[in-house]
């Protein structure tokens, strides 16, 4: 048996680097944020640093409060509502940015994202097909 | 100042794509970097929602515009449906976790 996925965009990725990751815009009224992001399937909801939360003018603290464990411990994060573009794809989706200013990891995770589109990683010639799960 | 500048000019136009890349990242972050803003910035009605309503429906899934609710469902293509038959346009759809549920950080 073999099956056959149709996607809407082919994006490459650096097969050098260690993690898998692409480009990504927070949008908040007029105000937008661009950095790159780390698909990561570990991760429960999308987390960024806490600068581009602040970046977009929002008061961190204020937002939904929620722990996050790791495999070293847990950290603190707040939740907003933004829009959040990753590769021409636009969801408006509440992504939680890190209290702890030293926090630089940025995922692109489950809740937010991942259960928004579908993806399919081929490792090897660094390239992933994406499509948004709703123009299926 | 001129005279740093142009040395600087002078030896990036030697450098690798790689590492303008990474030298254009680098300025910009620079350029960006801001203090926090404690509790002075600008907070989403949407996340004013989801902070009083969380408890309500925990473990589902919630479509909420200009801060108020127009959809749930037990997945983002459920909660999209009902906000759509609803009349929303742009709803902001997210999961409210339950109080005991583990939320990970990432691998």
């Amino acid at each position: 048996m073999s099956y056959e996925l149709v996607f809407e965009k082919l994006v490459n990725f650096d097969i050098d680097k260690a993690r898998i990751s692409v480009n990504v815009e927070l949008r908040l009224g007029k105000d937008t944020v661009n950095f790159k992001a780390n698909i990561d399937t570990g991760a429960s909801f999308c987390i960024f640093a806490r600068e581009y939360g602040e970046k977009l003018g929002i008061s961190i603290e204020e937002g939904f409060l929620r722990y996050f464990n790791t495999t070293t411990g847990n950290f603190r994060a707040y939740g907003h509502g933004v829009t959040l573009i990753t590769e021409g794809f636009a969801f408006d989706s509440q992504v939680f940015f890190a209290a702890d200013e030293s926090f630089q990891t940025n995922v692109l995770g489950r809740r937010g994202w991942l259960d928004r589109v579908i993806i399919a990683i081929n490792d090897y010639d660094g390239k992933l097909y994406l499509s948004r799960y709703e123009s299926e | 100042m001129q005279a740093v500048l142009d040395e600087i000019i002078e030896k990036t136009a030697r450098i690798s794509d790689d590492d303008r890349d990474k030298l254009i990242q680098i300025l910009q972050e620079q350029k960006r970097k801001i203090k926090p803003n404690g509790k002075k910035g600008f907070v989403h009605p949407n996340t004013l929602w989801v902070k009083e309503h969380h408890a309500e429906y925990q473990g589902r899934y919630v479509a909420v515009e200009d801060g108020k609710l127009v959809g749930t469902g037990k997945n983002f293509p459920e909660a999209l449906a009902e906000a759509k038959k609803n009349g929303s346009e742009k709803p902001m759809i997210t999961y409210l976790p339950r109080d005991d549920e583990e939320l990970r950080g990432g691998w």
